[in-house]
């Protein structure tokens, strides 16, 4: 179908030198070579579109179906060019197929492709109004580009090149065409593109940024496309969690987002990205009972979520609302359940005295004393803070607050902990822990 | 010619401000508490707020605020002398605009368990954070005689 016509060519006097035979294995080589080659920059669109912004969850498993797709929507687009052409592509291709092929394909080649790629940064540009998800709008919008520029470079054009490869063209017709890269003819070419030229491209130009802002902003506005945030619960009433040892804690906020989730008028893109919200926990539950200091958990009503890992931390969920409740402007929230560092609290703890001495022949006492200030308006549990590390079999620690005696016990590991100790807003604690030990 | 293509410019000039207009507008925010009452013939006790809802809209009519109470079930044989009554406040709290409003005189006749519902529309509400305090009574008979505060960080995207 795409063979060349012309008599005089090199191709066409191969072509006819063939027997059937070979001319349906070369055929069959070929078209599953083009067909596969052309089909990993569609592929890898199709797959980027379902793992991020389409209905639903993607799954391995549908990759062949993907690449099934994309070498029929190759095949398709062949056709129509072939069709444009009206005949074959790769005859026309030896006499320059620009010149077969109507003046509206021409235009089209060059234009779509250009307008699709500056709307797309020009939504870019825009996405920060998408509030929170603005970087998660980046990324998406940046690996989109990625992948339709990729499409580009490896399955259009290497397509473009096995044509003409194909088509043997002869050295002499290429030999005149290397010339015009002169700096010389730069320069003219410069020259040409005056400002009077430039006038419809800048208004072209405008008019595509106009168009792009404007469907971004509709979509915003008015709740059009796109599943978008209604607004975001941030309920931190909890006491401070104190975490780490005596002398290097963390000082935690935990902490309960509900982000709700609106669904467009006319639904096209289900899902919602939602980024980690949390600057110290990263490792996904299940449940929130098994919550622990550096873990999130999530619940939601009427939707799914998967979970996005980036280099072994939880990056993002990813929110796909149940299609029964693809309602226009139904809010459906997630909630988030997490534990947030907070680097300027007023909450202090110091050691402040430590002293060794002999109290017998083969028995010591280590005192530690620990000072807790609390500032903050709320109380804050000090969770299983690492005083001390004695490396002896048996300790016997007593404990003090505010030099009354609290409690004792006595373990059979190296770790002295203060456990779960409450401090009242606005309050000074000292705390001592007097550990016996044998020295042998 | 020229003129098809003022035409197109001016469509999509005019329909870029009227979104960006439209994206400017600051909410109407209507807030709906729902809140479990008991009555007693000695005193009235909110134990906590069941359900805090928000609902955003652009360039809506100012509503009147319902206060919604649903009687539902009673276990004592007698009713108190005089109704009680407290009062409930919202307040939204932004970095630079702060909006309040009283729920006044929310009363209740009968003894028994109540689930009073309440809404306030507060319009002009910019996009951003806010910090929501709804100020309840734990008992009430006149008033508010130990009040609670429950306190949210809200965002409005």
């Amino acid at each position: 179908m795409f063979y060349t016509t012309k008599q005089d060519e090199r191709a066409k006097r191969h072509w006819d030198g063939f027997g059937w035979g070979d001319r349906i294995l070369t055929a069959f080589l070929l078209g599953a070579f083009l067909i596969s080659f052309s089909s990993v920059g569609l592929a890898s669109v199709i797959e980027f579109v379902f793992q991020k912004m389409l209905l639903e969850a993607f799954g391995y498993a549908q990759l062949p179906t993907l690449w099934f797709c994309s070498a029929i929507i190759m095949l398709w687009l062949l056709l129509c060019w072939r069709k444009a052409c009206e005949g074959p592509i790769y005859g026309n291709a030896t006499r320059w197929w620009w010149n077969a092929s109507s003046r509206e394909l021409r235009s089209s080649l060059f234009t779509v492709p250009f307008y699709v790629l500056f709307f797309l940064l020009v939504i870019i540009l825009l996405s920060p109004i998408y509030g929170p998800i603005s970087e998660v709008m980046l990324s998406i919008w940046v690996n989109l580009l990625a992948s339709v520029l990729a499409l580009l470079l490896f399955s259009c054009f290497p397509c473009f090149v096995c044509v003409f490869l194909i088509a043997g063209i002869p050295a002499d017709w290429i030999s005149p065409q290397v010339p015009k890269y002169r700096s010389i003819r730069i320069t003219k070419v410069l020259s040409m593109l005056c400002f009077r030229r430039l006038l419809p491209i800048a208004r072209r130009v405008i008019l595509i940024a106009l168009v792009g802002s404007l469907l971004v902003l509709a979509d915003r506005s008015f709740h059009m496309f796109t599943s978008s945030f209604s607004h975001m619960e941030l309920d931190s009433h909890e006491n401070f969690l104190v975490v780490g040892t005596a002398r290097r804690y963390d000082v935690l906020q935990p902490t309960k987002a509900t982000y709700w989730i609106r669904i467009p008028r006319f639904p096209i893109f289900r899902n919602v990205t939602i980024p980690n919200p949390s600057n110290y926990s990263f490792t996904f539950v299940k449940e929130r009972t098994d919550l622990g200091i550096r873990q999130v958990s999530a619940e939601t009503r009427n939707a799914t979520y998967e979970v996005l890992v980036t280099k072994g931390k939880l990056s993002a969920f990813n929110v796909i609302p149940n299609k029964q409740e693809m309602l226009p402007l139904v809010v459906i929230p997630l909630v988030l359940n997490f534990n947030d560092n907070i680097t300027d609290s007023r909450i202090r703890m110091a050691v402040i005295n430590e002293t060794t001495r002999k109290t017998g022949a083969s028995t010591e006492r280590k005192e530690v004393t620990i000072q807790i200030i609390n500032k903050e308006d709320k109380g804050a549990v000090f969770r299983e803070i690492l005083v001390d590390t004695i490396q002896r079999q048996r300790l016997e620690v007593f404990k003090y607050v505010d030099g009354k005696f609290s409690e004792k016990w006595v373990q059979n590991f190296p770790y002295v902990r203060l456990y779960f100790f409450h401090c009242d807003p606005g309050k000074v604690y000292t705390i001592t822990f007097v550990i016996d030990y044998t020295t042998e | 010619m020229l003129r098809k293509r003022w035409a197109i410019h001016s469509l999509v000039v005019v329909s870029l401000l009227a979104s960006l207009l439209n994206y400017l507008t600051p909410y109407d925010v209507v807030i709906t508490i729902g809140l479990p009452v008991r009555v007693s013939p000695s005193a009235g006790a909110v134990w906590y707020l069941a359900n805090v809802t928000f609902k955003l809209t652009k360039l809506q009519p100012y509503a009147e605020d319902p206060i919604k109470p649903k009687w539902l079930r009673s276990e004592y044989d007698r009713n108190p002398l005089e109704p009680f009554y407290f009062d409930l406040r919202v307040g939204l709290t932004g970095d630079s605009r702060n909006y309040t409003y009283v729920f006044k005189h929310v009363s209740f006749d009968k003894s028994g368990e109540y689930y009073v519902q309440l809404s306030h529309q507060f319009t002009g509400v910019p996009h951003g954070k806010y910090c929501l305090i709804i100020e309840y009574p734990r008992y009430f008979k006149a008033g508010v005689v130990d009040p609670a505060n429950w306190v949210i960080s809200v965002v409005f995207f």
